[in-house]
């Protein structure tokens, strides 16, 4: 956790530029804006019109597993993996039933291999995300909220591994991107029962092809390659109960990857006639997600949670977890401002 | 080599894009000019912040425009206040947040808007002059306050999307270099409430809340909008497009009125708050809906019932004038219009014309005439047009009072030679007077009207101090005599500009009248009563015409109004028009004595009094909902009416010969109408006026003023810091592949926040992707000079492929092999200076900037630092542009830069140089030179030659010749990146400039030709195909279709490597590189070939292009969409006449050959043949 300084400075920073009460005009409460509960159980799936969410996210995974081919738990007793992801999301209620949201992650990564002697480690910026999330129905009390998404990740992670010269094993620099974008397309509901509620949801990721930095293709004369990651589904399921000003949340995911694609760039619009399948490169997993919300103020929550993988697959792209998310549980911590 | 070639190409399309970072001069909403000589002052109330300025030095102190609007500001915080619970209770929508007014005092021109979101009102605590024709009252800041304050609770109460953004901009260009086609697409989804809703409703809620009621000017407006068929179509009606015609402004806003009283009767009370409640539920596509969803029918049954009530109501209104007897005379000015025919087949064939030709052709004869008078001698006419017309035609000539009609031909030609147009904009609906016994006139001008003539010539008058106020003026009607074709005339027309000293030797300003408007002149021609303005009011003022002797009439302040003073005969009084205390009423004043006596004590609306010789007071009023021209003879008291019109009647003067002159509303403008003396009406009306009020209770009405001065407690000085707008972010989700495989998808945001005085504003720019902005722009117009600094990154990957051949040879394929790649650029900018607005017609700034650039590909750790440059420049831009339809008519922009740049190559695999040209370069100064002129012509008969009828037809169909000029020079050999760039570019990056007219060479591939010598001519001709065309389709508006076509010649030139051998030596990529920098031979414009787009052959030799051309055609249609948005779509074609070669992926196949031809510069091998290209941008503008 020691090395969550950059998101720990970024959460200070933003707390002191919150204005204090009715001090500035700028940050004055709008008529317009929406109702919103205090309590987490109560809130519905969208933030609400005229509400703005600043959260500041940390995510750490220490690990030194990994999954086997057929799924089996294996482990190096010679490296240690750190994966964190500290992300900077923006979120707006623009509409009534509708809300926008974007977010900034950045990544510190390190790799410890005594094998090999090396400590390989830095910070890079990741892929943003933008989505919006549309609410077609809702009943307040008790609440029943279902939302649509559609969410679209764009590649601005780090895509060159460094010199090759001596082969992939002598990468200087971490790739934190597939050097492709996602169009997600989920559904979510959740129906409030007293002080308990329960989630669901659905969702659909096509993932497009691109040429990628890291990707050498030698097969046709390329310098790079063109790479399609495999489209994935995911479903997950979750109980949450509001006890004063906390909830806790706990539920269950399955994801399915699809097969990974690779080769040369072909004409079109969707360029990839030319891309062959990696085989192996398809898989599953399910794990339990658990967090849990404290209401600090109606405009601020403080979230701790982990997301713990009980199967998951080798799906061949260690270390780019956006396209193969190593064994391990990964610990979150959020801050969330609201104005 | 070519590796470079492509990163330059992206990194000079990054800089120019920042370019448009840099803000404009006229930064501000209102006035382009800073004010450092004011303080800011805040009055706190409950539910506002009223913000307004004091000069810091007063009038006592030498300070010639001293401004303290602490009155306005206080009536304007006590009047917001008590409209606060009634406008809220109006909309059940009561404000948590409140709103901050700021009051402008800075200049003399009426000004208010509101933008809800940002909690904004800023209004003039001056109305200007014509404010109350329009709208029929003078009562200014609960007019314009309840409006403005109607709007902020109607739009926040129904907006759909959230206040913390105006909308969302989708957009993106799709590039296929193959086809050579550009296609962009861009949507503002943005709230999309109908222009009648918004604006009828502003104007309905304030009469709901009982500030406003249907005056008599509202009912004129709509009246003549019926009754001459002028009524906006439903496409007008819902979506505001000014640029139909005269009057559409407000006739969309008292339409709109009309139409909610009409619903409120109809549908009840609530109804249109109703419409504001549906549309808040989610937002639509189609405000529209909203109409059928609240009240059951459709928008356009609506709209064709209220069509059928009113069309009814007034056509009543019509007859029962006609069988009242209707006196009005006949229009004064002009042969008779078009539409006045002696057969039926004319009336026929005048209907079957376009409709737009039709209101031009009633527009002719003005749309702003006001204040027509004879000169006491009968010798001259004139009229305020705008300007002052005068004329030496006498009474006699116009057919309204010859009692025949009579040809204006027989006076035309000698009226055209010795008529004056005297006067400035400041000009405009103020009242004016003939001296009597000297040929001149005293008129209201701005106090910066007069110029030396080069002054005039050059348009170099500085504007020191950012005021022209109002002031008045004394105008000689002179003359001079000079030769026209052979022969001696006296005319009015100096004849050149040079003779323009004649014209401003026409004036002289009359002292001590700053701020002065709507002058009289005593009979005796000595002194002027005046009206004087001062925070927010006016007073009454008697001046010598030598500016001595000033003496107040009257000492108000609390916001009282006058209008158009007037001299008894006898010179002793003078009568007057007055607002005060929610009252308009007629008085006279003893000028000696200063007494005030009321003439009407009443309701109505009565104004424009003229003291007539014959010893009666005309006078206009609206005794019976219409207005009309009424006498009342100040001894007795007895008023007679002396017009019925059906438009209505204002501006009354009683002419030498005892007719009368007059400005009648139509719905094509105020004309000026004459009315003979013997066809006076005549008709008694004293009964309709209270003429003889209590004296206690005109008295006490004169003295009372409301006390303000409880505010004093809650006045504070402004901080910036406690009055900052709510900050405003524009969501930006775009497309712009930089292949064709690529997919380019970036999202971000725009956040915009500022002071509500505008001192200090700040924009931050984030949109993230594979090509990702970071901008962080901060502005301070605080002192004369604006200031800015920007510092951006931009950071982009690209896709490629390179083609490499073994044998050189790339007519040969079999020997070629192919290798995809994917590199990433990133620019990193600082970028500050200051703008200054010269004047009204030139802007000036300078600035430094700073930059590097560096790039990455696969083996590359991190970004390779390429180059970095600083530079310094200043640039002045001349404009006198204004009108837009959609492009300018008429008018010309010169652009002028100078910049001096450092640039240092720093790449390390190159150890720090890189060869352009033939020379190794590595750090180096360069003086860059660029100017541009642009001039639009409108097409139209020329000194009267037009054999054909042609040009007078191009001239209906505003047809349009421009020409564009661009130039520039670089002193030296510099890198590519430093080199002049042409070459097409769509407007979804570049802006509406970056395709009109042409001179980026649209037939050519984007930024594919480069030089240190820049000419390039363009001609252009534009012509509507054709507006009016008002289809709704869907939430989309099309009014208008123009085209043009054009053509473009010129070419870029740079500099050669030397031919022989001796003098060169070849680098480890095969380019040659002078020894000795001064071997380099620099291309000379017009008589050079420019190799560096000239391509080589089979053989190796240059296919040589001394100068390139295009030619192209454009089709452009207007149109708006959601209600609000230009949305504006076209189709260019362009064909490029020249086989080029260039930099880059010259030919857009997205594959860069390696072979090159050895002459040392970044050339690729491939070149594009002629041929076409296509331009296509659906709502992206231009």
């Amino acid at each position: 956790m020691k090395k969550l300084w950059p998101a720990l400075a970024l959460t200070l920073s933003c707390t002191a530029l919150m204005p204090a009460e009715a001090q500035a005009t700028a940050w004055e409460a709008k008529t317009m804006r929406a109702p919103l509960s205090a309590r987490e159980v109560e809130r519905p799936l969208i933030l609400g019109k005229g509400w703005l969410e600043l959260s500041l996210e940390a995510q750490v995974k220490s690990t030194n597993q990994y999954w086997g081919p057929e799924g089996e738990k294996l482990e190096w007793d010679y490296a240690e993996w750190l994966y964190t992801k500290e992300t900077l999301r923006v979120r707006y209620g623009i509409l009534r039933r509708g809300d926008l949201t974007w977010e900034l992650p950045v990544h510190y990564l390190r790799l410890q291999n005594e094998n090999l002697g090396t400590d390989t480690k830095g910070m890079y910026w990741g892929d943003p995300r933008f989505s919006f999330t549309f609410e077609p129905l809702r009943t307040d009390v008790p609440l029943t909220s279902i939302v649509t998404k559609a969410e679209m990740k764009v590649p601005m992670g780090n895509e060159s591994p460094g010199s090759y010269i001596a082969g992939p094993s002598t990468f200087q620099r971490f790739i934190t991107t597939s050097g492709t974008p996602d169009l997600t397309l989920s559904a979510r509901g959740k129906r409030q029962i007293g002080i308990f509620a329960v989630e669901a949801g659905v969702g659909y990721m096509y993932r497009f092809s691109g040429l990628a930095q890291y990707l050498l293709e030698t097969t046709n004369n390329q310098l790079n390659g063109r790479l399609k990651p495999g489209n994935q589904i995911q479903l997950d399921a979750a109980g949450m109960v509001q006890l004063g000003p906390v909830a806790l949340q706990g539920g269950l995911w399955l994801k399915r990857w699809g097969t990974v694609e690779a080769g040369t760039t072909s004409g079109g619009l969707l360029p990839n006639g030319n891309l062959e399948p990696i085989v192996g490169s398809e898989g599953w997993g399910w794990g339990a997600d658990i967090n849990a919300i404290g209401h600090v103020t109606r405009g601020i929550d403080v979230v701790a949670g982990a997301y713990i993988p009980v199967r998951g697959e080798d799906l061949m792209f260690f270390p780019i977890e956006d396209l193969h998310p190593t064994r391990g549980t990964t610990f979150t911590g959020r801050l969330e401002f609201r104005f | 080599m070519s590796r470079i070639s492509r990163i330059a190409v992206a990194a000079l399309t990054l800089g120019l894009g920042s370019m448009a970072l840099a803000p404009q001069a006229e930064a501000k909403f209102v006035s382009p000019y800073n004010h450092p000589d004011l303080d800011w002052y805040t009055i706190d109330t409950e539910h506002f912040a009223v913000h307004y300025p004091v000069s810091k030095k007063t009038a006592e102190e030498g300070n010639p425009h001293y401004i303290n609007a602490e009155y306005s500001a206080r009536r304007s915080a006590v009047e917001s206040e008590r409209m606060w619970p009634l406008m809220c209770g109006e909309l059940n929508y009561f404000l948590k947040e409140k709103i901050h007014v700021v009051i402008l005092d800075q200049s003399d021109y009426l000004e208010g808007f509101t933008i809800p979101s940002w909690d904004w009102i800023e209004i003039s605590a001056n109305p200007g002059g014509y404010f109350y024709r329009m709208r029929g009252r003078g009562e200014w800041f609960s007019d314009v306050l309840i409006h403005e304050f109607a709007h902020v609770v109607s739009l926040k109460a129904s907006t759909s999307i959230a206040e913390g953004t105006g909308g969302i901009l989708v957009g993106g260009l799709y590039s296929d270099g193959i086809r050579d086609m550009d296609t962009g697409v861009q949507f503002y989804i943005s709230s999309n409430d109908a222009w009648w809703w918004t604006e009828g409703g502003a104007e309905f809620w304030s009469n709901n809340t009982g500030y406003y009621w249907w005056t008599s000017a509202r009912d004129q407006n709509i009246r003549m909008t019926v009754l001459q068929d002028r009524l906006l179509d439903y496409g007008e009606w819902e979506s505001r497009v000014d640029a139909s015609d005269w009057g559409d402004g407000e006739r969309g806003y008292q339409q709109g009125y009309n139409m909610a009283l009409y619903i409120r009767e109809r549908f009840g009370d609530e109804t249109m708050a109703r419409f504001a409640i549906e549309y808040s539920k989610g937002w639509r596509p189609n405000w529209d809906s909203v109409i059928e969803d609240v009240i059951g029918i459709d928008g356009r049954t609506l709209y064709n019932d209220w069509v059928a009530y009113v069309t009814e109501k007034y056509e009543a209104v019509e007859r029962e004038i006609q069988a009242d007897g209707q006196v009005e005379g006949l229009e004064l000015k002009g042969s008779p219009g078009a539409w006045e025919f002696k057969k039926p087949s004319d009336r026929d064939e005048y209907e079957k014309s376009d409709r737009n030709e039709r209101e031009n052709e009633r527009h002719s004869t003005g749309t702003w005439e006001l204040e027509p008078k004879f000169s006491d001698d009968g010798k001259y006419f004139g009229y305020n047009g705008g300007r002052i017309f005068v004329t030496p035609t006498p009474e006699g000539s116009f057919s309204a009072f010859a009692g025949a009609s009579t040809s204006d031909a027989d006076v035309s030609d000698e009226a055209s030679r010795l008529s004056w147009r005297l006067g400035t904009g400041a000009t405009f609906s103020h009242q004016w007077d003939f001296i009597p016994g000297r040929d001149a006139v005293v008129l209201t001008m701005s106090e910066d009207a007069l110029s030396t003539p080069f002054q005039y010539w050059s348009k170099l008058k500085l504007e020191e101090d950012g005021y022209d106020w109002k002031q008045l003026y004394i105008g000689e009607l002179t003359t001079t005599t000079r030769k026209v074709k052979g022969e001696m005339i006296e005319t009015t027309d100096p004849g050149s500009i040079l003779g323009q000293d004649k014209i401003m030797d026409r004036y002289t300003a009359i002292p001590n009248t700053m701020r002065g408007t709507d002058p009289n002149v005593s009979p005796n021609g000595e002194q002027v009563v005046y009206i004087e303005y001062f925070d927010g009011g006016t007073n009454l003022v008697v001046i010598n015409l030598d500016g001595s002797e000033k003496t107040y009439l009257t000492e108000f302040h609390d916001g009282t109004m006058f209008q158009r003073p007037d001299w008894s005969p006898d010179g002793t009084k003078v009568v007057f028009s007055m607002f005060r205390n929610y009252q308009n009423d007629l008085y006279m004043i003893d000028v000696a004595s200063k007494e005030i006596e009321a003439l009407t004590w009443d309701k109505h609306e009565s104004y424009d009094p003229h003291w007539g010789h014959d010893g009666l007071i005309y006078f206009t009023s609206d005794p019976d909902g219409i207005y009309n021209i009424y006498r009342m003879d100040p001894a007795t008291r007895e008023v007679e009416q002396v017009t019925n019109v059906l438009g209505g009647a204002s501006s009354p003067t009683l002419t030498p010969d005892g007719n009368l002159v007059y400005t009648m509303y139509t719905a094509f403008g105020f004309k000026i109408w004459g009315l003979a003396g013997d066809e006076f009406m005549l008709r008694d009306a004293t009964h309709r006026f209270n003429i003889a009020p209590d004296r206690g209770e005109v008295q006490a009405g004169l003295d009372y003023s409301e006390d303000l001065s409880f505010l004093e407690s809650a006045t504070k000085k402004y901080k910036f810091t406690r009055a900052m707008m709510p900050p405003t972010a524009t969501p930006l989700i775009r497309y712009g592949n930089d292949s064709m495989t690529n997919w380019g998808i970036t999202a971000g945001f725009q956040l915009f926040m500022q002071d509500f005085v505008e001192d200090h504003g700040g924009v931050i720019m984030a949109i993230l992707g594979e090509d990702t902005t970071l901008m962080a722009q901060y502005i301070n117009q605080v002192w004369y000079p604006s200031f800015f600094l920007t510092v951006y990154r931009v950071q982009s990957k690209s896709d490629f492929a390179r083609a490499f051949d073994a044998d050189g040879n790339f007519s040969t394929t079999a020997d070629q092999t192919y290798f995809e790649g994917e590199q990433a650029q990133v620019q990193n900018m600082v970028f500050g200076g200051m703008s200054y607005p010269f004047n009204g017609n030139i802007d000036i700034s300078a600035g430094a900037s700073a930059l590097s650039f560096g790039f990455q590909t696969i083996s590359d750790t991190a970004f390779e630092p390429f180059s970095w440059r600083a530079t310094g420049f200043v640039n002045a831009t001349y404009s006198n542009i204004s009108q837009r339809n959609p492009l300018p008519r008429s008018g010309t922009m010169i652009d002028l830069n100078y910049a001096h740049g450092y640039t240092d190559i720093v790449y390390a695999p190159y150890y720090g140089v890189d060869t352009d040209d033939g020379q190794r370069l590595d750090a180096y100064h360069y003086n860059s030179y660029q100017g541009r002129i642009t001039k639009y012509m409108p097409v139209k008969p020329i000194a009267g030659w037009d054999p054909l009828g042609l040009l007078g037809l191009a001239r209906k169909q505003q047809h349009t010749f421009s020409v564009d000029l661009q130039g520039g020079y670089i002193d030296r050999n510099v890198q590519f990146n430093d080199e002049f760039r042409a070459g097409g570019r769509h407007p979804y990056w570049f802006g509406s400039g970056a395709v009109q007219p042409n001179t980026f060479f649209a037939g050519y591939p984007g930024f594919s030709l480069s030089g240190e010598t820049m000419a390039i001519l363009n001609a252009a001709y534009r012509f509507k195909v054709k507006d009016n065309i008002n289809k709704k389709i869907g939430p989309l508006y099309v009014y208008r279709i123009d085209a043009q076509v054009m053509g473009t010649a010129g070419n870029l030139w740079s500099y050669r490597a030397p031919d022989d051998a001796s003098k060169y030596y070849t680098d480890r990529f095969g380019t040659r590189v002078a020894y000795d920098e001064a071997d380099l031979y620099r291309e000379r414009p017009f008589r050079d070939y420019a190799y560096k787009n000239s391509p080589v052959t089979g053989t190796g030799q240059f296919k040589e292009n001394y100068f390139l051309y295009d030619a192209g055609a454009e089709v452009r249609i207007s149109s708006i969409m959601f209600n609000r948005a230009p949305w504006n779509s076209f189709v260019r074609v362009a064909y490029g006449f020249n086989e080029i070669r260039g930099v880059g992926d010259v030919n857009g196949d997205d594959v860069i050959t390696t072979a090159d031809n050895g002459l040392g510069d970044a050339l690729s091998a491939e070149s594009e043949l002629p041929g076409v290209r296509v331009y296509i941008g659906i709502g992206t503008g231009w």
